[in-house]
């Protein structure tokens, strides 16, 4: 089954998907190309995997109620990855909003989280990373999440959060900058 | 044993390797799961997932609306039949009960029902409007009092 998903591109995916008879089986394909990638990208934004796991789903289920209006202006891969962040960021605000926490709050509940998850597998040094990461913004922490652990170019990284490239690389530096400040004080 | 600070660490000397895990099979049983939230996602027509949005602020907005018009209603009805400062005080008393209905509340016990965390005994909403409207209200507030 992984042969048969690497067998074909994006486009071809696209194409076979608008086909009435097999938009289920293009459909599958696409989820079994990309779930996950996705699944790690929501994961390091939201760290619970039940969350993750929730986000994942909606993201596949706006997929396939919009792939067959995809205007191909961006690539498939860089679209999946649009949405599935707007589906974690929306999925954080909607938490501050519903418990009425302001960020620094949701940020203490995901550091909490992280201690308390039976899925955290990573030694102590790790784990002062990821509560670094949180001392960021939100978008922030994307950015370097991207380019750090999926070593992303910045060009790919700019389509998909719509910035310009310039900003990335800024953003990254600080966030680096950081996180290293942090990680000494700690 | 004293905790050292992790002193001039650079990002560089990390393991890049996500410290997270998932369940066993995750990967493998996920497709599955997914073509059935959306097959159940297909299979509510667009009008009932509109309803199921917006029923419990419908049904805090007709309570409010009710509440607003019956205290408007026996305000006006009484203006000149009662003592004006008894008047007052059952206004008042009418008012805060009335007033104190917000959609929050509302919503909290929408959100109980569904869970059936709420018993039927609490009055249905045709019971709630005609306790509103009711005449005698008046009457009945003055005896409690």
């Amino acid at each position: 089954m992984a042969d048969k998903v690497i067998d074909y591109s994006d486009k071809e995916l696209i194409k076979l998907f608008r086909i009435p008879d097999r938009k289920e089986e293009a459909f599958n394909l696409i989820v079994r190309k990309y779930q996950e990638k996705l699944y790690w990208h929501i994961r390091k934004i939201l760290l619970d995997h039940n969350d993750t796991d929730d986000m994942l789903q909606n993201t596949f289920i706006k997929v396939w109620g919009a792939l067959e209006n995809f205007r191909e202006d961006a690539s498939l891969y860089t679209w999946l990855y649009r949405i599935a962040t707007n589906e974690a960021l929306t999925f954080l605000n909607s938490k501050k909003r519903r418990f009425l926490l302001p960020l620094v709050d949701v940020e203490k509940q995901l550091a909490n989280t992280i201690e308390n998850d039976p899925y955290f597998n990573g030694d102590e040094l790790q784990l002062t990373l990821q509560k670094a990461l949180l001392t960021l913004p939100e978008k922030q922490r994307i950015v370097f999440n991207m380019k750090y652990f999926d070593e992303m170019k910045y060009e790919e990284m700019a389509e998909i959060l719509e910035t310009s490239v310039g900003a990335l690389k800024a953003s990254y530096h600080h966030a680096v900058k950081k996180i290293e400040n942090y990680i000494t004080e700690h | 044993m004293k905790k050292e600070k992790n002193t001039g660490i650079k990002l560089k000397d990390f393991n890049k390797e996500i410290p997270f895990k998932v369940p066993e099979d995750y990967f493998n049983r996920f497709p599955t799961k997914l073509a059935e939230a959306i097959r159940d996602h297909d299979h509510v027509p667009a009008s009932v997932k509109f309803l199921s949005t917006w029923k419990p602020y419908a049904a805090a907005a007709i309570l409010i609306v009710v509440a607003v018009l019956s205290g408007t209603f026996i305000a006006n009805r009484n203006s000149s039949e009662t003592d004006p400062g008894l008047y007052s005080e059952i206004s008042d008393l009418v008012e805060n009960e009335l007033y104190s209905i917000n959609e929050q509340t509302i919503l909290e016990m929408s959100e109980m029902k569904e869970q059936n965390l709420v018993s039927d005994s609490i009055m249905s909403s045709d019971e709630v409007i005609h306790y509103l409207m009711n005449e005698d209200i008046e009457n009945e507030l003055m005896n409690e009092l």
